[in-house]
């Protein structure tokens, strides 16, 4: 019975092969072996100092053989080797009668444990930059390290972790490696910008229940989608060997040209955006080519806190945001909260089934100084940027009508909302498509918005009335399901009537072979995890329009998505 | 150089009273990077800091946050500095002036 756990895509690709589950112990744990005596703190001292220099060289070497991101992560490495700090507490640990190895282990403990301690995630996630040199010395001192565990594994491993430092990223068996599945860690974690660099796939925050599964076990890493797929069935198995092997070849390409635009062979300009779900995917958007964010989450502003965030506290966040799109757009999801993730200011209501209750717009419509205040710091802001990098307000969980009609009369009394939208260009107003109602009358409200984007992970579980969640239905809430795509055709058609541009968000669109499908369908922009952004450009560069409409054409006659997944299979 | 070696977290002990006849500079800067004071422009920070003999200290006024050697990458992380925060530097020492201007500069 297959199992499917979905994360985030941290490195691109698809690894196929057996579990490797990796343990490793505590990093103050001397592993159960009871420490040498400790010698005369001088010599303690000069082992300290030896080892270090081994360290600083290696680090050295790392930094010249890898690409520029990763040679940055060891340029780093090597200022905390000699910082003042981390050195002095050794030395007091030495002097207080500890042996090099131990008093290492324990000056790096603290380091960790008090910036694990820090408010802000940023300099927090510095504590894996501390554990990793503690680690590289403990190694060099000759005490015990996990990474011992990582060297020589078995051919076609893919090495499970709760978190992997970029320590044991660099001494794993890479040969040996084809994917890797991680419960916690970022997309932007040193881990990450390392796999990406080596070509392994990475799937990330997996969660804890993957730490369940054991060695031995035949797993997917997708690492396009973000998912580990456990005991596939042969149907699901047949698409990742494909899907891996296309990938292989234009893997090189695709990065070369990350930075150029995505056209396709007849000219046509597709913009590949980022979905960015915290502070560290705007990292990615950068580095990956993306044209400016498609979807930013406001989620994170509102909770965790007895009050909303004044107007000017919100044009702050999206100012800042707004920095990090490198003069492109700027799409920000009005809040889409609901019963299941309960802001205490809001007095929500218990439901039974917050998924089809009281969020998104149906919550702003109840609460509308929320809706006002959002809107009018996102009207603020786009009072001084230029139509090239526009802000674009998208609204959520639209099912009705007249909702569109409600949210819009909101928007037009607010002051600059007119000025912005109708004479700077500066402001666009769109829909988000994730209920099937929405997409079945799309046509009766494009015509007042400016773009509509499909919220492809939503659309599905709605129409497929399956939790993409619970690992028990989640394959049924396929994307490529025929009564999604007639859903997706009929929103792109909509569209097209009224001549404004049709958006893609959800994680499909992340996959580089069903580019042609997407655009056949009549999709116009793509927005994709940062990572998948080069992959996704480079097949949109191959996709000849015109076949692509008779793809579509096809796919939509379809009964059974498996006949969807064939077609896509005979074109790639 | 650090005279709070065997404390990870100085507080505001680094403010170092018992040096009464040392020239002294303070300014307050204001985080222009968006990003913040992270790692890499935290590196440049410190190899700036570190060529002069001044004890240099630095304390992010926007978090309400103690004063740190600003010859420590570990300790100016601490600092958590986002864009548009303000830090007030400090310099004790004969170069005390001349390493302040040099670190304005890269703010």
């Amino acid at each position: 019975m297959q199992q499917l756990f979905h994360g985030l895509s941290a490195a691109p690709g698809v690894g196929i092969g057996n579990i490797y589950k990796y343990a490793p112990a505590a990093p103050d744990d001397t592993g159960g072996t009871p420490a040498p005596p400790a010698g005369d703190p001088e010599e303690e001292w000069e082992r300290f100092l030896a080892a270090r220099l081994l360290v600083d060289e290696e680090l050295a070497r790392l930094a010249r053989i890898g690409q520029k991101a990763t040679a940055e992560i060891f340029l780093v490495h090597r200022e905390i080797l000699h910082d003042s700090t981390l050195t002095d507490a050794v030395r007091a640990a030495i002097d207080a009668g500890a042996d090099a190895a131990r008093a290492t282990r324990q000056a790096t403990a603290d380091l960790v444990r008090l910036f694990q301690g820090l408010s802000d995630q940023y300099f927090a996630s510095r504590a894996t930059d501390i554990r990793d040199v503690g680690q590289r010395l403990v190694f060099r001192l000759g005490g015990i390290t996990p990474a011992r565990q990582l060297n020589p594994l078995p051919d076609g491993t893919i090495l499970l972790a709760e978190d992997l430092t970029a320590f044991d990223t660099t001494h794993l068996d890479q040969a040996r490696v084809v994917g890797i599945a991680l419960a916690a860690s970022t997309p932007t974690a040193h881990t990450a910008i390392l796999a990406r660099s080596l070509g392994i796939p990475l799937v990330c925050s997996a969660g804890a229940q993957i730490l369940q599964l054991h060695s031995g076990m035949f797993a997917v890493v997708d690492g396009i989608r973000g998912r580990l797929l456990v005991d596939p069935d042969e149907e699901n198995l047949e698409q990742y060997e494909l899907t891996r092997s296309r990938l292989r070849r234009f893997q090189a390409e695709a990065l070369s040209q990350s930075h150029e635009p995505a056209l396709t062979p007849g000219g046509e300009r597709i913009p590949v955006r980022v979905n960015v779900n915290s502070r560290d995917d705007l990292l990615h958007i950068h580095p990956s080519g993306a044209e400016g964010i498609g979807l930013l989450r406001t989620e994170n502003l509102f909770q965790h806190r007895t009050s909303p965030p004044t107007v000017a506290e919100q044009l702050a966040a999206y100012q800042d945001v707004h920095s990090y799109t490198n003069n492109h757009s700027l799409t920000v999801r009005l809040l889409d909260i609901g019963g299941d993730k309960p802001v205490a200011y809001l007095q929500p209501p218990a439901e039974a089934n917050p998924f089809l209750g009281v969020r998104g717009i149906r919550l702003l419509l109840r609460h509308p100084q929320m809706l006002i205040d959002q809107a009018q710091a996102l009207i603020e802001l786009a009072q001084n940027v230029s139509p090239v990098d526009r802000i674009r307000i998208l609204i959520p969980m639209i099912s009705k009508v007249n909702e569109v009609r409600q949210t819009l009369e909101l928007l037009e009394e607010i002051p600059g909302y007119r000025h912005c939208r109708r004479k700077l260009g500066t402001l666009e107003v769109g829909v988000l498509i994730e209920v099937p109602s929405a997409a079945l009358l799309a046509h009766h409200f494009a015509s007042q918005v400016d773009f509509l984007s499909i919220g492809t992970n939503d659309l599905a579980q709605y129409t497929l009335a399956a939790d993409r969640v619970n690992s028990a239905v989640a394959t049924l809430a396929t994307p490529l399901d025929p009564s999604v795509l007639r859903l997706i055709a009929l929103t792109c058609e909509a569209g097209r009537a009224a001549g404004i541009p049709v958006a893609i968000c959800g994680e499909v669109a992340g996959d580089p072979s069903v580019q042609p499908l997407l655009l056949g369908l009549g999709l116009n922009e793509i927005s994709v995890a940062g990572p998948a952004v080069p992959l996704v450009k480079s097949a949109i560069r191959r996709v000849d329009v015109d076949a692509a409409r008779e793809l579509a054409a096809t796919a939509l006659k379809c009964s059974r998505a498996q006949e969807i997944h064939q077609l896509l299979h005979d074109i790639g | 150089m650090s005279n709070n070696a065997r404390s990870p977290l100085p507080g505001d002990r680094a403010a170092h009273p018992q040096t009464p006849r040392q020239p002294s500079k303070c300014v307050v800067v204001t985080v222009s990077d968006p990003r913040g004071l992270h790692l890499r422009s935290g590196r440049d920070v410190v190899r700036i800091a570190s060529r002069f003999q001044a004890r240099i200290t630095a304390a992010n006024l926007s978090r309400n946050s103690g004063a740190v050697d600003l010859k420590s990458i570990l300790q100016l992380m601490q600092l958590q500095a986002r864009q548009g925060h303000s830090l007030r530097l400090a310099a004790f020492g004969p170069d005390a002036d001349a390493a302040i201007e040099a670190l304005c500069s890269l703010f």
